[in-house]
């Protein structure tokens, strides 16, 4: 099983927007990488972190959790979290957390990115 | 998990379930590595595979002691506002991944038994599915690849 342990690549698209490169697996080993990773997405005008899936080989229970603790950041801070590339099986466990109800999931960067001001929904 | 692939792998189970079980088959055992046997390198965690006509069922079993420590149902409103650890997912993860989840604990050792059903039926049974079938025991999680009633000569 591969961790992501590695620095995780951020983009930012604009001083409002950031996405996250979310690779490897998604479990309690890449809680630094991660919050290291919003923090360095993170600037004074940011109000959207989106995540991109696209890369994620593995996400366990610890993996939920780490998001539920960047959900909490992001609101904190007043930001939007938003994701696509997700494969099936990950979106329906996003619908069993209910996490799909506060992180916007879309198919794609795109469709992520064009959804400024729409609440969470399934793109 | 790839073991566990492996095993139901001629059971001609559609890719979705078998990502869901390889989700659930892992959450258990790392249940069991970390609240079983506390992560001690001298306890094994036990895997076994068996397949009878009507249902699939993964048994994961470790050297703790007592019942097995039940969280508070996850709620994600609860985890946002303070209230729940972020954490705690993984028993719930695993009952909405497979179609039943039985616990057992004691002196013996607990043990988590993950059924999926093959036939749609919403009643299995657990008895008449798993004769005479003996533990095993190795190195990390083992799969012994032997079959209940009705073997269908792939496990």
């Amino acid at each position: 099983m591969r961790e992501a342990h590695e620095r995780l690549a951020v983009r930012r698209i604009d001083p409002t927007v950031s996405i996250i490169d979310v690779r490897g697996d998604l479990t309690g080993a890449a809680e630094d990488a991660l919050m290291a990773a919003y923090a360095e997405a993170s600037g004074a005008q940011t109000s959207r972190i989106v995540l991109d899936f696209g890369g994620l080989a593995y996400m366990n229970s610890s993996g939920i959790g780490l998001l539920v603790t960047l959900l909490v950041r992001v609101q904190r801070q007043g930001q939007r979290l938003l994701a696509f590339g997700m494969s099936e099986h990950y979106r329906h466990i996003f619908e069993l957390t209910r996490l799909d109800e506060a992180i916007g999931v879309y198919d794609t960067a795109a469709a992520a990115l064009a959804a400024e001001g729409a609440g969470p929904r399934k793109g | 998990m790839m073991r566990v692939a492996d095993a139901v792998r001629d059971l001609g189970l559609p890719a979705w379930r078998l990502e869901r079980l390889g989700t659930a088959v892992a959450e258990a055992t790392t249940n069991a590595m970390e609240h079983g046997n506390g992560y001690r390198s001298d306890l094994l965690v036990h895997v076994q595979v068996l397949a009878a006509p009507d249902a699939l069922f993964v048994r994961i079993g470790d050297d703790g002691i007592g019942p097995i420590a039940e969280p508070p149902v996850p709620d994600l409103a609860a985890k946002l506002s303070g209230q729940q650890a972020p954490r705690g997912w993984g028993l719930f993860l695993i009952r909405n991944l497979v179609d039943d989840l039985r616990i057992g604990g004691g002196d013996g050792g607990h043990t988590v038994e993950l059924v999926l059903r093959l036939d749609g039926s919403d009643l299995v049974p657990r008895a008449a599915a798993m004769p005479d079938v003996a533990s095993a025991r190795a190195g990390g999680p083992s799969v012994p690849r032997r079959a209940g009633r009705g073997d269908k000569g792939g496990m």
